[in-house]
Formats: structure tokens, sequence, C-alpha cells
């Protein structure tokens, strides 16, 4: 690969996966500033790998495993309890916007309630991957991300129930 | 309450841009090794030039010089140790499935907090060794008592810098792991009973 392919397909990635990423940066921490941070993180890593990227995976499967091991091994900056804060904010129509900026407060402190891997696999499931690549970004077995999805759905919808969310 | 399927839809309907322009992000990207190249080659010079300074002072005494290199070479180790440990981490395989990942990380982190024999011999050998030949070196028309205070200070002085460095390193090295280690221990054992 050269540098001109390197760049063109650093750029593809980028743009066609960049709010996904974001989306599981500000899923797995808190805080915004730590999620940019990771981003910032994991698209170096990306770069960094590229020249051994081979298509033998799928570009999404590749890019979220590096996502998924840069976040594992990121360094938190600002306190794990800074607070959620503007976690809907953005593209959201102005009518909907309290609600839905609500909504999605108490699903954001509902996911971060998770353990460590599950947390990684809710977002993974929210951003609407299958078992099957589930498995392999995490590597666990499909059953097994089955059994985890199942807890998972269980502890989310539990978690919104509660009164402290407002039902959402 | 909302079933499963909406909360995704509400989820994937955050369209959160990244904050940094793709412009900025190919900097960053570009620049990133060159920051550590640029941290390591900061220390190599630092240590360069202060072998250098010390060769110079010792130029004329083949005792003293071989002193001199054995401290510059317990500092050359140090830093070699510096970069394979910072080597190591960096070229985990970040493409590899998270499970395996997480066990190969905790390994390598578990490995990186222990100082090895060569980083004591290093920090504390090398130079202890290399300050007592420069001494017998350079001191040999002093009274024995004065030599024997001198080689005393010079063994002291190496051996709680050299202390103190390993033991600064390693409650640094504890405060920023300690919280990786637990949460790759956290991931492992989430998934320990399915991984492939």
């Amino acid at each position: 690969m050269n540098a001109k392919q390197r760049e063109r397909l650093f750029l593809e990635l980028f743009h066609d996966y960049r709010e996904r990423v974001v989306r599981l940066c500000r899923g797995y921490l808190s805080s915004p500033d730590d999620a940019e941070d990771l981003f910032q993180e994991i698209m170096t890593r990306v770069w960094n790998s590229l020249p051994q990227f081979r298509g033998e995976a799928r570009a999404s499967t590749w890019l979220y495993r590096i996502a998924v091991n840069s976040a594992l091994l990121y360094r938190r900056k600002s306190m794990p309890a800074a607070p959620l804060q503007d976690v809907a904010d953005e593209g959201l129509a102005a009518p909907d916007k309290i609600d839905q900026r609500e909504r999605m407060a108490a699903l954001h402190q509902a996911i971060a309630a998770l353990g460590e891997q599950d947390r990684l696999i809710a977002t993974l499931l929210l951003e609407g991957l299958s078992y099957k690549e589930i498995a392999e970004i995490t590597g666990i077995t499909v059953n097994y991300v089955g059994v985890k999805i199942t807890r998972i759905k269980q502890a989310l919808e539990k978690s919104l129930r509660e009164p402290r969310y407002g039902n959402v | 309450m909302e079933t499963f399927e909406e909360l995704q839809v509400l989820w994937q309907k955050q369209t959160t841009a990244p904050r940094i322009s793709v412009e900025d992000l190919m900097r960053h990207v570009r620049g990133h090794s060159r920051k550590h190249l640029t941290i390591f080659a900061v220390k190599t010079t630092a240590v360069a030039v202060l072998t250098g300074v010390m060769l110079a002072v010792v130029w004329g005494s083949p005792a003293a010089l071989a002193g001199a290199l054995l401290v510059a070479a317990g500092a050359v180790v140090t830093l070699g140790v510096d970069w394979m440990a910072h080597v190591s981490l960096a070229r985990l395989e970040f493409t590899a499935p998270a499970a395996g990942f997480a066990s190969t990380a905790l390994e390598k982190l578990r490995r990186l907090a222990r100082p090895r024999p060569v980083q004591y011999a290093g920090v504390l050998a090398g130079p202890m060794a290399g300050l007592n030949v420069m001494e017998a070196a350079l001191l040999h028309g002093v009274l024995w008592e004065w030599r024997l205070a001198a080689h005393l200070f010079l063994s002291m002085l190496a051996i709680v810098a050299g202390w103190g460095g390993l033991r600064v390193r390693a409650r640094r090295f504890e405060r920023e792991t300690r919280p990786l280690i637990e949460r790759l221990e956290a991931f492992s054992a989430g998934g320990a009973e399915g991984s492939e």
C-alpha cells in the first residue's frame, strides 16, 4: 500500500465510520473530552495499522476491533465520574430536543452502570451489529454473545424502568 | 418504557460528529509517532551530551575512561529498557479480537510493572561500578581515608539515585497502568466463559 492509497483508505474510513466510532467512545466513556481524545487515539491506530490491512476481515469489523481494543487501553484524562453533558445534543430536531436529550442521558447512564465488557457489547449492539460481528470483534463465541446480549438487554431495560431515570 | 429496538433508533439518531476536523486529524496521526521519537531523541541527546562531557574530563586516564564508559553503559541500558517498554505496548495487535488482545495486553502490563534484573544493572550496578572505577583512577594520590570516604559516598549516591529512580518509575507506572490492568481484568473476567 503506497502513501496515497493509505491516505485515501483512511479518509474513506474516517468519513464512513466517524460518527459510529464517536458514539462508541461516548458510550464507553462518560466524559465527552475523554471520548474525543479516545476517538483521536483510535484514528491514530487505524492510520498506523492500515499498512497491515489485507481486507480479510470486513472494514467495519477491522475498525471496530481497533476501536474496542483502544478503548480497553485508554488512559482517562478526566475523573471517571465526569458528568454526562450534551450527549444527545447534536443532530436532534429542536421540538424533540429536550425529551430526546433526557432519554439519551438516561440510556448513557444505564450503559455506564454495566461492566467493562457489557458496556462495549451494548454500544456495538445499539449500533445494530449482528451477533456474529460482535463475536468477531470481541473474540467471544456467538452463543455466548447471545447470552450476554439477553442479560444486557434485561439490565438496560431494568435500569431505564427505575424511577430515577424517569421511566424512559 | 421503550423496546430495545426503539433504544437502538434513539442511539443511532445521535449525529455526533467528532470535534476535530479531518485536516487536524491527519496532522495528528502523522505527528503521533514523531512525538515519541522526539521524546526519545531528547533523552538520548541528554545522555550523549553528559557522556561526552564525562569522557572529555577523564580523557587522559584510561582507567577513569573505563569508569565513565560503565556509567554511560548503564544509561544506555536504562534508555533501551524504556524504549522497549514503549515499543512493547505500541506493537500490541490492535486489530485482534478483544478477548485475545486483553489477555496479551494484561500479560505485558504485568511484566512491565516489575523491574527486571537488567534495569537494576543499568540503574544501580553500572553507575556504582563506573563511579568507583573513576574515583580510584582519579584520586590515587589522596589519603586512603579520603578515598574510602569518597568510595562510600559515590556508592551511596549511586544506590540512592538509582533506587530512588526505580521507585519513582515504579510508582508512576503503577499509577498509570493500575486502572488499565483492572479494566483488562474486568473485561477478561466478563468473557472468560465464552472466549474463543
